[in-house]
């Protein structure tokens, strides 16, 4: 049955109806939840909130549900792909192709980007003394523009048909014909409306860490994950616009056919150029941050102070710088002739230095120390020779001949995997079990935690490991299927039993959630694992309103110095403040999402009508924010701001 | 250590060496080689780099885990210079040695003659390939053949999207872009039939973007190509059945596919001359007359994407002559 909708058909097949079905099922739990559990109101409140803790749980939540439909797509591609020539249900096909790409699409921008700012801010405004980000009411929107990207994204499969030209989105594929339904159209607004709240996202992080750092935090009393946060978020800045031009170059060829991208007026090969411009440099966006967990879960698990940190600093700065030189080792086979292959295959190189430095840092900072194995831990610990298996990869890529064999194979699928999951996915993990309690209150039960992290990382090693030998046995890419007489049916299963271990991992996770929330474990929630930086300073959860007066920082590890020298608290600084800023809850955020989701919906579908409200919507809900944003500040002094915090806690 | 240390390097060598079941560590070509021995060469060292930090990791997890009766040092090393220096200045070593025989071989074949080399045509399209011989006139489809110890150079055009063509046995890959032409050099060194196949995802019917590299020697190469420039088939008479399927082809497939190879006569779709000689059907199945039957009833079944359309109103009997007509189909 074909039910036609606006430009395009919506076919009912049943994969379509499965799809249907558990959104509706799970809408129905929803609802019953919300009006059983009378939590209307405070759902209510949480939408209109502008506490960065609680924008940091809302970027984690959504990225958590993307990632469990994104882990679907992988369970279905990995059943697919479990025997030589399988049909499996309907992914012998165009459908593989969508879920393979939304799969690579949800998993890079709407799970790894929100995992890290979500936990950026709940740390790091935590982590460096200041009461908020330093723009609160642009948090939400970007969190929210986020949260429309990716439900684009998520409702284009039962929407006529999802993006199924690869993450990457190579042109003149993505604008062919035989692209089902709307697929292009929705991957470019998804990614451009998310892209808008990534970058103004990382302009609020750079301009709170550049300036609302308590007294005394000089740069080199910064803590590494703030650093990294910093660093990531410079990488957004600059990198982020790249995607955005290329986007909607994009949208023009896709909706207006404008051939830039033709191959015979435009050259296919500038999208990607632009997009790799873009795309190295997030590859590190999604890897410092983890790089930043690690500093801090390392060093506090083995009670010792990090290794190295200046030139932990110095490291990630030249990662940065590096990310951006390093573009055309994806494009080795494009074509562009010896030298610009070989100069950006030395570049690339050279990526490895700054790299090995943390590693050995990390290494040694174990060293001397006296190491507790938490579950933060073991994934940190596991991260080490993980991520330097999917490093080492990366270094044989960059051997340009040898590059040739490897690229567009199953190696990079390996080594893509070995440094996004053993690095981002390790690293969110083990930031989740580490802030739990600053998020909620409460502490993840362990010993899930522990079944969970070991059964994650054997699964991720038995699903990844043989892609490698795949991958040199002659196994592309983005394939649904493989002929028996190609030998790959043993690495291919034994890829996918590994692959059904990493979902019963993340299963565990689910369960872990509940589990821990019937439980709550509240005793010595505050600092649970002996921290050292400022966050384990404050209360947990922490509250919105903090330090009437800023901490006087006086150590790199601010906490650890009061608790060995000092009393054990923070010394607050004598500084009168006389304008600090509170952001009043505003549903305003929420309305410009839906003006940019209707926009999108108008230019995806192409009613001219529906865009245009859109557009005026945008329009009308910033001019309403200029006029009346006085209104929506409450402005105290420290003396003000301490009755209140006293008020609260009665 | 130093025991150890020669454990290590041959294991290495056991896991390289006991792999021949792995194409791209069991090359064929001399492109092929010579990135095995840089694939080697990187897998060595890179061998190093995890021994070290494994056997790190190992040792201070296992010396530095709290436990009870353990006190950590009060002093807390946070520095150390020479450490530092070493694990930084130690890997530009290792890349040195890395960076110098990757120059080496980039410029190398960058630089070699393309005068002498033979020259094929390759036209990519969804999701099939053409072999163009301009020196010989002849086309051919899904099938390339070499002739052994030549090299050749292949001109990579692409019709529709940008496809990669990757023979792993022989050499790297090379992508097809639409509005380029690129080139890539493959000098086989064996004879034999290997796989071939689109690297770079190019829609629906990717996965099925096959075809077979022949490589023979000199004379038997030579043979295939003058038979190929006649345009006669081998098998002349043909059965009752047989020339049933004739007038079927005639009728409905011939806008599309030729079956003389010649480049003159070449339509649009695959050049099916010397059919009857190839393993697989579009890339797929077996090249079985029941297969052929399947695939002709419902081509984008077999291969979804494929752009043959369905023929209508043949009957099981037509598909049958049709099938044994394309055998015929023999150079």
């Amino acid at each position: 049955m074909s039910i036609p909708f606006f430009n395009t058909h919506i076919k009912l097949a049943s994969d379509i109806i499965a799809a249907n079905l558990s959104i509706i099922v799970m809408m129905i739990a929803a609802l019953i939840f919300l009006t059983v559990a009378k939590k209307w109101k405070s759902l209510w409140m949480l939408i209109s909130t502008t506490d960065h803790r609680k924008i940091g749980i809302f970027y984690i939540a959504f990225g958590f549900l993307f990632f469990l439909r994104a882990g679907l797509d992988a369970m279905l591609m990995r059943t697919q792909l479990a025997f030589p020539d399988f049909h499996f249900w309907v992914f012998h096909g165009e459908k593989y192709n969508q879920v393979m790409t939304t799969h690579g699409t949800l998993m890079i921008f709407f799970v790894a980007m929100p995992f890290l700012i979500g936990l950026m801010n709940i740390a790091v405004p935590l982590q460096i003394g200041t009461r908020d980000m330093a723009f609160p009411f642009f948090n939400s929107l970007s969190m929210w523009l986020f949260v429309i990207g990716g439900v684009l994204i998520n409702m284009s499969f039962v929407l006529g048909g999802a993006p199924s030209a690869g993450w990457t989105s190579y042109v003149p594929l993505a604008v062919d014909k035989d692209i089902a339904g709307n697929g292009t159209a929705f991957y470019a607004m998804g990614l451009q409306v998310s892209g808008i709240g990534t970058i103004m996202t990382a302009i609020n992080f750079i301009v709170t860490i550049l300036k609302n750092r308590a007294p005394g935090m000089g740069f080199m009393k910064i803590p590494l994950f703030t650093w990294s946060a910093l660093i990531t978020s410079t990488l957004i800045l600059l990198a982020f616009p790249a995607l955005s031009a290329a986007l909607i170059i994009l949208i023009f060829d896709n909706q207006f056919g404008t051939q830039a991208y033709d191959g015979g007026n435009g050259s296919p090969v500038l999208w990607q150029h632009l997009f790799w411009a873009f795309g190295h440099p997030e590859v590190y966006i999604v890897i410092l941050p983890a790089f930043g967990i690690f500093s801090e879960v390392i060093a506090t698990f083995s009670s010792k102070r990090i290794f190295g940190y200046s030139s932990m600093v110095l490291s990630m700065l030249v990662i940065g710088f590096l990310s951006f030189m390093v573009w055309i080792h994806h494009m080795f086979t494009v074509g562009l002739g010896p030298l610009a292959n070989v100069v950006f295959g030395i570049t690339s190189m050279l990526i490895a230095v700054p790299t090995g430095i943390k590693i050995f840092n990390w290494l040694f900072t174990l060293r001397g120390g006296s190491i507790r194995f938490s579950t933060a831990m073991l994934f940190s610990l596991a991260f080490i020779p993980s991520f330097v298996i999917g490093g080492v990869t990366g270094v044989m890529q960059a051997v340009v001949p040898a590059d040739y064999q490897y690229h567009d194979s199953y190696f990079v699928v390996a080594h893509l995997h070995y440094v996004m999951i053993a690095g981002t996915i390790f690293g969110a993990f083990s930031g989740f079990y580490y802030w739990w309690p600053k998020m909620f209150g409460y502490i993840l039960d362990e010993k899930i935690g522990k079944w969970q992290a070991w059964t994650f990382i054997i699964g991720f090693h038995v699903t990844f490991f043989p892609m490698h030998i795949s991958g040199l046995k002659g196994m592309p890419r983005r394939t649904f299927t493989y002929l028996p007489e190609d030998g790959l049916f043993e690495l291919n299963f034994i890829s996918t039993m590994g692959a059904y271990l990493m979902g019963i991992s993340v299963l565990l996770f689910a369960w872990n959630l509940f589990f821990s929330y019937r439980k709550k474990e509240k005793s010595g929630v505050a600092d649970p694992w002996n921290g050292r930086t400022l966050e384990w300073a404050v209360s947990s959860p922490s509250s919105h309103m903090r330090w009437p007066r800023a901490p006087l920082i006086r150590d790199l590890e601010a906490f650890w110095h009061e608790k060995e020298r000092g009393d054990g608290t923070l010394i607050p600084s004598t500084k009168e403040e006389s304008q600090i800023f509170v952001e009043k809850p505003t549903i305003l955020p929420v309305l410009l999402g839906g003006g940019f989701f209707t926009l999108s919906f108008g230019l995806i579908f192409e009613v001219l009508w529906i865009a245009v409200i859109g557009a005026v919507g945008i329009l009308l809900l910033m001019g309403w924010r200029s006029i009346s944003f006085e209104r929506n500040i409450k402005l105290y002094t420290s003396k003000q701001l301490e009755n209140a915090i006293r008020k609260e806690e009665g | 250590m130093k025991k150890n240390l020669y454990l290590f390097s041959s294991f290495c060598l056991l896991f390289i060496s006991g792999c021949s079941s792995i194409d791209v560590l069991n090359p064929k070509g001399s492109q092929g080689n010579e990135q095995l021995s840089l694939i080697k060469l990187s897998i060595y060292i890179m061998m190093l780099v995890i021994f070290v930090v494994v056997v790190l990791f190992i040792w201070f997890v296992y010396k530095y885990r709290a436990r009870p009766g353990y006190q950590p040092s009060t002093h807390q090393e946070n520095r150390n210079k020479k450490l530092e220096i070493t694990w930084t200045v130690l890997p530009f070593i290792l890349l040195f040695i890395l960076a110098v025989p990757m120059v080496k071989s980039v410029f190398g074949e960058a630089q070699k003659d393309r005068s002498e080399a033979m020259k094929i045509k390759v036209t990519a399209s969804e999701f099939w390939w053409k072999f163009e011989y301009p020196a010989e006139g002849i086309v051919t489809s899904q099938e390339l053949h070499l002739p052994k110890g030549k090299r050749v150079v292949l001109e990579l055009h692409s019709k529709d999207v940008i496809h990669s063509i990757w023979v792993p046995q022989l050499g790297g890959k090379q992508d097809l872009i639409p509005g380029r032409t690129n080139r890539l050099a493959l000098t086989p060194e064996k004879s034999g039939i290997f796989q071939g196949k689109c690297a770079e995802f190019c829609g629906t019917g990717h996965s099925y973007m096959r075809f077979t590299v022949k490589v023979d020697s000199k004379q038997d190469y030579e043979k295939w190509l003058s038979s190929m420039k006649k345009d006669q088939n081998s098998s002349q008479s043909l059965s009752a059945d047989e020339s049933e399927g004739q007038k079927l082809f005639e009728k409905n497939c011939l806008s599309c596919h030729a079956t003389s190879g010649l480049t003159a006569a070449d339509k649009k779709g695959p050049n099916l001359a010397d059919f009857g000689n190839r393993d697989h059907i579009a890339g797929v199945l077996k090249n079985t007359p029941p297969n052929v039957k399947e695939w002709l009833k419902d081509p984008e079944k077999v291969k979804p994407g494929s752009h043959m359309p369905k023929r209508e109103g043949l009957s099981e009997h037509d598909y049958t002559a049709l099938s044994h007509y394309l055998q015929t189909l023999k150079k």
